[in-house]
């Protein structure tokens, strides 16, 4: 896409024997991209290299069209929210965000009212004149957003920025990080769980080792897993009829009896078949105990998607 | 870059300099020449006869254990804990470039430190004047001479301070490590490798600038070989801060932060 | 509907006793110790010293000469007696590993961690100093113990068998008098800061500046009482009395770097209560820094 936010090409990055990120190529477009993946996939290496904290090993980024390593145009045109904590925990947290202002050449008067405005845009302005070093996990992740977009940043890169937080915050960030595409920012935010990115985009990009494992629509990727068979697990106390039951019936493609008194159900049509099931079961008089899908998770997904 | 960003990150360096429990160590460790002082006023009323020497004690203390550790609790401090805490990215993504962010560590840090070594130098000769035979006949223009010393050195252990914190992945082994040995045994090993210390030199300038080059009962360890002299010392300490500032700010320039090391 | 049953049962059966906890303390904090490379390194080099010193020894029987600093106990007096390196080494080490030890628990919030199980600020504190303590022992007892036994080994002196065990006593007690106070003291230091780096510098001032600034005072006032001031003294004052007094001296090197026999005048009990108070003070400031982490969860 001519029109891509964040360019890479080629990227490698490695650590000694470690590889971190192994021959990624892609565009980013403008809005709100999710960056998904395991841990340890390539994700903060990536945005670390995007956002001109890292040099990649060998390939090249560009982030609206540059180069970002030591680049102030950027740095002034970015924002980050890093994944670990890292503060002085002796300032407050208005004093934290003003003076991150004044490092990027606001005036003293623009720092302040910045501050104030990036305090109350996170909802932190009650917490502002506390030290850092007082506040909770989820108010520390508010005013690293804070600082992320209190100099009117056009790109912003949130590394997991709804870990460690209840649901009652990790709710307000959602609506918050919404809000960003609707201003004309462009957000790449990771995460290595689904359903979050599935709350703020459709658009996603899939590392796995270093890797890249897809990109795409979320709704395509999601249409893999369906078309994929699922496991169903199955403990009843007359497996063994159940499972002569049920390869009887259209929608299992499979089924097997790993250990007395449970089955291990393969089906690509998961939806009919949880209708089916009790059906079945009422029908033979068979007692079902527990009913689990050890394969509906995004491990499940890199696995398939990366045994392809 | 902003001359806003600029005086931000010199306002922010210069307040860290007086904040946290590193003031504190530097307090208790710049206190330790004037405690000494006092003790020997004390004795010398106590006992006649007994000498205080304001020169002694800035020999073997203030440009040597104070100086030399002062530097590191704030040379470790300024780069390499920065980097572990996860507060270096921070800086180095603000609108100032990274080589500006090296220099100023130094160029902030150094002449703030030299004030607290001022400001230890001036009690220990307050207290020394107590006794009669305390201070030398100079006068007090001994104190800008010395503090004028202890600013050289100072700048430049905080230069190879800043160096290693960008170079070297284990900064703090690796700094701490060099000081310790280079600085803290060389000079008291009877070697010629003690001429090229920062301590040895930063002693000669002081000998020059404040004893008239008069070696006396200064370095009586020293034997089979020559000191160096003023200018080779003067040379010396100043290539060594331009060196250690120039391969810093390169340094800058070329840091990786990666994630866990560095927090952001 | 309650749930009455979630397939959980707690864990009954008997504790360990406390020192099997304090030993898996132990057992952590030493494995961490050794990681570090540089602590490896200095390690490394006090071992160099010894195994120079043994070859001093070797050489002499060789030639059947006789050397002061490797004849009867001197050999051990002249390892951990001298300043330059071991006393360097040993303060550097202590600088490294005890300076960390608690700083490292504070910075990582791991000191909740162990109060939230069946360990009391004692329990800690005997933990972390004899975790130091061992450590700095592999600097200090284990070399003497190398020499000791080189010197049973490759020596042609006629020691009998009563002063070679109490030269092994003297030489294990000599290290515990150097190493147990540094410890706790590096432990009191550590318990000040999440830092690790500010109570090794804060060490290696009280160590290194104690020794210039005794050096200064003896040389002005000229008393007793200024050697005391030195903790490198204090402990090798402690040490030598440890020791069988036999025939041979310590020949001065010309360095003022090199253990001198007698400089201090003073009978042991007075350089052992000091060093003593020190380590008692250390232990009671860390209990009072420990404590409101006991009993939280």
């Amino acid at each position: 896409m001519s029109d891509a936010v964040i360019r890479a090409d080629r990227l490698n990055k490695w650590y000694g024997s470690v590889i971190a990120l192994n021959d990624v190529s892609l565009e980013i477009p403008p809005g709100i991209t999710g960056l998904l993946g395991p841990n340890g996939a390539g994700k903060t290496t990536f945005m670390r290299i995007a956002i001109g904290l890292l040099r990649p090993s060998s390939g090249a980024v560009e982030v609206a069209g540059e180069d970002p390593w030591n680049n102030l145009a950027h740095n002034l045109r970015t924002g980050y929210c890093p994944e670990h904590d890292g503060f002085y925990e002796w300032m407050t947290g208005r004093a934290f965000v003003r003076w991150l202002l004044r490092l990027r050449g606001r005036s003293r008067a623009e720092a302040r009212d910045g501050a104030h405005r990036a305090l109350e845009r996170v909802r932190l302005l009650d917490a502002a004149d506390r030290a850092v070093g007082t506040y909770s996990r989820g108010m520390r992740q508010r005013l690293k957003i804070a600082q992320a977009l209190a100099h009117d940043a056009k790109l912003l890169f949130l590394d997991e920025p709804l870990t460690g937080t209840d649901p009652l915050v990790r709710a307000e960030l959602i609506d918050l990080i919404r809000s960003f595409e609707r201003e004309g920012r462009s957000v790449l935010v990771s995460s290595h769980v689904l359903h979050e990115i599935e709350a703020l985009t459709r658009s996603i990009v899939l590392f796995h080792r270093g890797r890249l494992v897809a990109t795409g629509d979320i709704h395509e990727i999601r249409s893999l897993i369906d078309r994929h068979p699922h496991s169903v697990s199955v403990r009843s106390s007359r497996a063994r009829e159940l499972a002569a039951a049920l390869v009887r019936d259209e929608t299992v493609a499979e089924v097997s009896i790993p250990a007395e008194r449970s089955l291990l159900v393969r089906t690509r049509r998961p939806d009919e078949f949880y209708g089916r099931l009790p059906q079945i079961a009422l029908e033979l008089g068979c007692e079902v105990e527990e009913v689990s899908s050890p394969d509906d998770n995004l491990e499940a997904v890199f696995r398939y998607l990366t045994e392809r | 870059m902003s001359s806003s960003a600029a005086l931000a990150l010199i306002e922010f360096t210069a307040r860290r300099v007086f904040s946290g429990k590193r003031l504190w160590a530097a307090i208790v460790l710049l206190a330790i020449p004037p405690l000494v002082a006092a003790l020997l006023v004390a004795l010398a009323r106590q006992r006649a006869g007994t000498p205080v020497h304001f020169d002694g004690i800035t020999f073997n203390l203030s440009l040597y254990l104070t100086l030399v550790l002062t530097a590191m609790i704030y040379g470790v401090a300024l780069t390499s804990s920065e980097i572990e805490d996860g507060t270096a990215g921070y800086v180095l993504l603000g609108a100032c470039p990274r080589w500006m962010v090296a220099l100023a560590h130094v160029l902030v840090t150094s002449p703030l430190l030299a004030a607290l070594t001022t400001a230890s130098i001036a009690a220990t000769y307050g207290i020394a004047s107590i006794s009669p035979v305390g201070v030398p006949e100079r006068g007090p223009s001994v104190i800008a001479t010395d503090a004028f010393v202890a600013s050289v050195a100072l700048t430049v252990y905080l230069a190879f301070f800043v160096f290693c914190g960008y170079a070297f992945k284990h900064n703090m082994a690796v700094s701490i490590g060099t000081v310790l040995v280079w600085e803290f045994i060389m000079p008291a090993l009877p070697t010629k490798f003690m001429n090229y210390t920062v301590v040895m030199n930063t002693r000669i300038l002081w000998l020059h600038l404040t004893q008239q080059g008069e070696r006396g009962r200064w370095f009586r360890g020293v034997v089979g070989f020559d000191v160096p002299t003023y200018a080779e010392a003067s040379m010396f300490l100043s290539v060594a801060a331009a060196l250690f500032l120039t391969l810093g700010m390169v340094a800058a320039m070329n840091r990786s932060l990666a994630g866990r090391e560095g927090g952001t | 509907m309650a749930i009455v049953d979630q397939s959980y049962q707690p864990w009954s059966g008997d504790l360990q006793p406390r020192r099997r906890r304090i030993g898996a303390m132990v057992r952590v904090g030493i494995r961490q110790a050794y990681a570090g490379l540089m602590a490896k390194i200095l390690l490394l080099s006090t071992y160099l010293m010894v195994f120079g010193t043994i070859g001093i020894l070797f050489i002499a029987s060789t030639f059947q000469q006789s050397v002061a600093i490797v004849s009867g106990n001197n050999i051990y007096r002249f390892y951990l007696g001298s300043i330059f390196p071991t006393g360097i080494l040993i303060m550097t080490l202590a600088a490294l590993v005890g300076g960390r030890s608690i700083a490292n628990d504070l910075r990582f919030n791991a000191v909740s961690m162990y109060f939230s199980k069946a360990i009391t600020r004692t329990d800690y504190l005997v933990g972390k100093w004899a975790t130091v303590s061992a450590f700095l022992l592999s600097g200090t007892l284990v070399p003497a113990l190398l020499l000791w036994i080189c010197q049973w080994a490759i020596s042609r002196e006629e020691i009998s068998a009563g002063s070679r065990a109490m030269d092994l006593l003297a030489l294990t007690g000599h290290s515990l008098v150097i190493v147990l106070p540094i410890a706790m003291y590096a432990l009191a230091l550590s318990s000040l800061s999440r830092n690790a780096f500010v109570p090794g510098i804060l060490w290696v001032m009280t160590f290194f500046g104690s020794i210039i600034v005794s050096g200064i005072l003896t040389e002005r006032v000229e008393e007793d009482w200024c050697k005391l001031v030195s903790w490198h003294n204090l402990a090798t004052r402690l040490g030598e009395a440890l020791y069988e007094k036999r025939v041979v001296k310590v020949q001065a090197l010309g360095s003022n770097l090199m253990p001198i026999e007698g400089t201090m005048p003073y009978p042991w009990y007075v350089p052992a209560a000091i060093l003593g108070g020190i380590t008692l003070v250390s232990a009671l400031f860390v209990l009072w820094r420990m404590r409101k982490f006991e009993g939280q969860e």
